[in-house]
């Protein structure tokens, strides 16, 4: 049995993410509304993979799908070995703590707590000893090692946001999801934080899933993956259907 | 790949440790977030807290100052007679004796005089305490020769001063002193008259002291060894039980007064409790209001991976941490409130009050703030575990809806009994507990109805064309709207309010019908025998006197109900009194003016056969008593029995000669009595002019002045009322916290709604009404309610409980609902306009 306690668990060379006809669908009978149509996808330990789609097409919902956020009402997803089809909520929880972290657009890192005290929530959560010592070293992989002390709103947005992929990578994960990382932050702050954000990914050795408007940006990635009315409309890498 | 179910949380990942840790974090700012909390918290605490201290440091002082309240370590007291010598030379066998007889008189001073409450005393009066006199040099001295210590406030009053001489009964006195402060004055709210001490030889040169007077002869002992106390009463409680004398201890220094508190106790804590129970509403919405702002956070840690257990835990702590100032500071206002009570209760009644810290009440106070909390911020909190991490990628703006799970209902369950318990500890009287908690549960349900049927009806109602008017219906009306706490805490504060206001209006009605329509200008009392037909005449010579009534009295001691010792008896409380002390009895061949004879036939006019008597009905029913049953009653140390023939109705609120008991001529007529008599006069000078006469004529005859009376009356009403009324204020400003609260929970929608109206063209005005409008509906609303609530609670009280007509005063509870509606309309309205004052440009971006 796999301890999620147990950070020293070593990364098999497999899929991280493995979707098998994944199906979101919401409300019942005349209301339903089918969000994922059975999406198929693997991704790889170490792969860096754009998100692209219109508004709406679903592509937040894959990587809520992918976080364990919500649960798939057709199909099955493994996410780091473990199959989260039927997952409890709390084992869940679990599983995001040790080996998923996300990065969201509007950063959400807690106002009242310091930046230090924000990286440390999921070390602290998962029971680690050296938790604040792991978070001041995330910080410092940022570059914001003179920042510890400092709460949110005494940060710049791209502070901000590096504080919030030293929350992410902080306990190792082999998976961290971005959802349009740098949407909120003008260009040259955008650029900074993208770039820390794919060293910090390769760094840890995890699978970088990057949700984007921005072409560009996902053309920055190992694999882009196009998706249009909840389905998988291109994929450079795609994975043969069954 | 491994299936979920290998998947293992540590239990330290929702630790209360952990959770202590993020709890410190989270709450950095929270603070500010809670005053409304805070305040109905305070509010409530401070009301059960200052409640129960005050009434412990009244318990206290009567408890440490009982000998000097009781005038020594055992009392003996007499009606009409003092105790028999054989009696007075036992308990002297005991220690150290001193008698002083009580009884009202006139003072008069050239054209004027004064009921006074006279106390004749021995030279070992006072046998514990010190009196203290101004004016001579000590007791004795002022006493000597016919000299009076007297009331200040009674020389102020007819002009007299230290050195003048007054008229006492045949005998002309002395004012010697003033007195300053009296041992052993009785504890009491009614006072007819202000005290004058004499000595026992001046007593007797009065001529007061007449066979049948009301007089009260009570003997004092101090005890040579205080360890036998508990002996001596009973030998002494064993030797007086067949005779007309109590025997008192130090446990019984303040009779009646210790019911009075106790029962002025549960009242106060019962509202105390109703503001705590709004205020409960007021927890529940603010914790509600605030986890809706913390749900980002909250989805933010589920999203790092915090289990549901651990965040229940950190909004708990915060919640309890936060809860806790607001009971620390309610207990430090309970803890410190009897210092000022003294203050206010000293205008009204001389009981001794201990100051010091009362745990007991204190801790009740903080455990029903801390109960309270927790119970109305559970389901909220127990909701907050269950926000989706998701709400960070979507915008879910609402708690998750619904019942918590069955084991926090389970918890509340528990919560809610331990409460109860703990209202029970609080006032020691179970059905007030049960019809407390029943009623508030009765009212909760009645008030959310209101709500609920208010937003079914208004759903119905088609959409006006006025722009103002559309908008507030639709604020009303939609989903997540505050219309049912609102309406429940505005509502339960403002029925108390109405519940207070139109009882106290029917009582103080009452009064007031009772003195214009039917009450006599005087009382007479103490008429001798031989005196009463030249009283009828003297009185019925007067112009603008009438209706002179008259009756025979003296006073008994009711010894057993059907041959069962009174001792034995456990009454109920509402009518202890009947057992408790010595009742006016009277005799009549003929049913008394205005007798409703309910029950059995009265006596033939010549009936001469075994006692009878006539029972109060009311008093009768609670004894469970019917006709035939017996009553015996002590008289002068002489047991009559006597066989229940007929019940009559007594209206005890008139001021007209009531009595409980009729007997039968030919059983006490032979006994020393006195007459008592009532007049009516058209106007002051008849009133005046019959006193004159009447006290003139007969020096030893007192009149009591009703109007005196009834101002006694209303002073003791007044007191309570004015308890009420503050307490009642105490529920009404924790709804209108609530009413704050609700109002601030809802600004971040305000704001974004202002914004948007102001973008589409709405001005700042149409806006404020809009919003006024809905604050007035739901002011209304709550209005009616508890116009509805407050009247059947008044009704319950006056009618049902103290039994006297109920009349609505329309008026009064539409004042009291207009001004509600108003309050929560301009309190509604001045607590979301300052949210118009945003630019929409700025944000705009955050909407």
């Amino acid at each position: 049995m796999t301890n999620l306690q147990d950070n020293s668990t070593s990364i098999k060379p497999t899929p991280v993410i493995d979707l098998d006809n994944a199906q979101l669908s919401f409300g019942e009978k005349a209301k339903r509304v089918d969000v994922l149509k059975g999406i198929n996808l693997c991704i790889d330990a170490g792969e860096t993979v754009g998100v692209l789609g219109a508004s709406g097409a679903g592509k937040t919902s894959l990587l809520m799908v992918m976080a364990g956020l919500e649960n798939v009402t057709g199909g099955t997803i493994a996410l780091a070995d473990y199959d989260i089809t039927n997952m409890p909520e709390d084992a869940l929880a679990a599983l995001r703590r040790d080996k998923v972290g996300i990065v969201f657009q509007a950063f959400r890192l807690i106002a009242s707590m310091t930046a230090l005290q924000n990286v440390s929530i999921p070390l602290e959560l998962a029971g680690n000893s050296d938790a604040t010592a792991r978070a001041s070293a995330a910080l410092e992989s940022v570059g914001l090692g003179h920042r510890l002390h400092h709460l949110p709103d005494q940060m710049s947005g791209g502070e901000q946001q590096r504080v919030a992929i030293a929350r992410a990578i902080a306990p190792n994960p082999r998976i961290l999801l971005a959802d349009e990382p740098t949407g909120n932050l003008d260009s040259t702050t955008g650029e900074k934080v993208i770039k820390t954000l794919f060293e910090s990914a390769a760094n840890a050795g995890a699978a970088l899933v990057l949700v984007t408007h921005d072409a560009g940006l996902a053309a920055r990635c190992s694999r882009i993956i196009q998706i249009e009315d909840g389905k998988l409309a291109a994929d450079n890498k795609q994975k043969a259907a069954g | 790949m491994i299936p979920d179910t290998d998947i293992t949380i540590a239990d330290s990942a929702s630790s209360w440790t952990l959770a202590w840790r993020f709890a410190r974090r989270e709450m950095r700012g929270s603070l500010r977030r809670f005053r409304v909390f805070l305040g109905a918290l305070l509010l409530g605490v401070a009301a059960i807290g200052t409640v129960g201290s005050v009434a412990d440091a009244m318990r206290n002082g009567i408890a440490n100052n009982a000998r000097v309240l009781l005038g020594g370590d055992i009392e003996l007291s007499s009606r009409h007679t003092p105790p028999d010598a054989e009696i007075i030379s036992m308990a002297e066998d005991y220690g150290t004796v001193s008698r002083v007889v009580q009884m009202r008189a006139m003072l008069q001073a050239t054209d004027q005089r004064k009921l006074v409450e006279l106390k004749a005393l021995d030279d070992k009066w006072p046998l514990v305490g010190n009196v203290d006199i101004e004016g001579a040099s000590s007791l004795s001295v002022a006493l000597a020769d016919k000299g009076v210590v007297a009331d200040p406030s009674l020389l102020r009053s007819l002009g007299l001063e230290i050195g003048d001489e007054a008229r006492l009964g045949d005998t002309t006195v002395r004012i010697a002193a003033n007195l300053v402060t009296e041992p052993d004055r009785s504890i009491s709210f009614v006072s007819f008259g202000p005290r004058v001490l004499v000595s026992k030889d001046t007593l007797a040169e009065t001529g007061l002291q007449q066979p049948g007077s009301f007089i009260s002869y009570k003997t004092r002992l101090t005890l040579d060894n205080p360890v036998d106390n508990a002996a001596v009463y009973s030998a002494l409680l064993a030797r007086t039980q067949s005779t007309h004398v109590r025997v008192r201890n130090l446990l019984d220094a303040a009779p009646g007064f210790d019911t009075f508190i106790n029962q002025t106790e549960i009242f106060l804590v019962l509202v105390g409790l109703t503001a705590l129970l709004i205020g409960g509403l007021g927890v529940a919405g603010a914790v509600r209001a605030w986890l809706t702002s913390r749900m980002p956070v909250i989805a933010t840690l589920k999203c790092l991976g915090a289990p549901s257990k651990l965040i229940f835990r950190i909004y708990l702590l915060q919640v309890m941490s936060i809860a806790m100032v607001g009971v620390i500071a309610g207990v430090t206002v309970g803890a410190v409130a009897p210092l000022f009570a003294i203050d206010i209760l000293s205008g009204y009644v001389t009981v001794p009050l201990d100051i010091t810290l009362y745990p007991r009440p204190l801790l009740i106070a903080a455990g029903f703030g801390i109960g309270t909390s927790f119970l109305f911020a559970l389901w909220p909190l127990a909701k907050a575990e269950e926000v989706r991490a998701a709400h960070l990628f979507r915008s879910l703006n609402d708690m998750p809806g619904g019942l918590p799970k069955p084991l926090y209902v389970g918890i509340s369950l528990i919560a809610v009994i331990a409460l109860s318990v703990l209202a029970f500890l609080a006032t020691g009287n179970l059905l007030m507990t049960v019809s407390f908690i029943g009623g508030s549960i009765l009212s909760l349900f009645l008030l959310a109805g209101l709500g609920d049927v208010m937003v079914f009806v208004l759903r119905r109602v088609p959409a006006p064309q006025i722009v103002p008017v559309r908008l507030a219906l639709s604020a009303i009306i939609r989903p997540g709207s505050p219309v049912r706490s609102m309406v429940i805490a505005f509502g339960l504060g403002l029925s108390v309010l109405v519940a207070v206001s139109v009882s106290e209006a029917n009582l103080n009605r009452q009064i007031d019908a009772r003195v214009s329509e039917d009450a006599p200008a005087w009382f007479f009392i103490d008429i001798q025998p031989h005196q009463i037909d030249a009283f009828e005449t003297i009185a019925s010579n007067i112009t603008g006197i009438s209706n002179i009534t008259k009756t025979p009295m003296l006073r008994g001691r009711v010894s057993a109900l059907n041959g069962v010792l009174s001792s034995d008896i456990d009454a109920p409380s509402s009518a202890e009194w009947v057992l408790r002390g010595d009742r006016a009895l009277t005799w009549s061949a003929t049913p008394p003016k205005g007798s409703n004879i309910v029950e059995g036939t009265w006596w033939p006019d010549d009936y001469k056969g075994p006692p009878l008597v006539s029972m109060a009905k009311e008093e009768a029913d609670e004894f469970g008593l019917v006709l035939g049953d017996t009553i015996s009653v002590n008289v002068l140390g002489r047991n009559v029995t006597a066989k229940i023939v007929n019940f009559r109705d007594i209206e005890w609120q008139s001021f007209n000669i009531n009595f409980l008991f009729v007997l039968s001529p030919g059983v006490l007529d032979k006994a020393p009595h006195s007459w008592i008599a009532t007049t009516d006069a058209v106007d002051d000078a008849a009133t005046d002019a019959v006193e004159r006469a009447v006290t003139n004529q007969f020096s030893n005859v007192s009149a009591v002045s009703v109007k005196e009376a009834v101002r006694v009356a209303q002073r003791v009403i007044g007191l309570l009322g004015g308890a009420v009324q503050i307490t009642a204020l105490v529920t009404l400003v924790a709804g209108i916290a609530v009413l704050a609260g609700t109002v601030a929970s809802t600004e971040a929608q305000r704001l974004s709604d202002s914004v948007i109206l102001k973008v589409l063209g709405a001005t700042r005005l149409s806006i404020s009404i809009a919003w006024f409008l809905e604050y007035a509906f739901l002011g209304i609303l709550a209005g009616i309610a508890a116009a509805i609530i407050g009247s059947l609670a008044s009704y319950g009280l006056v009618a049902q409980i103290l039994n006297i007509e109920f009349e609505l005063d329309i008026m009064l509870v539409l004042i009291t609902t207009l001004a509600g509606a108003g309050a929560t309309a301009l309190l509604g309205l001045a607590g979301a306009v300052k949210t118009l004052g945003h630019k929409p440009g700025p944000l705009l971006r955050e909407v």
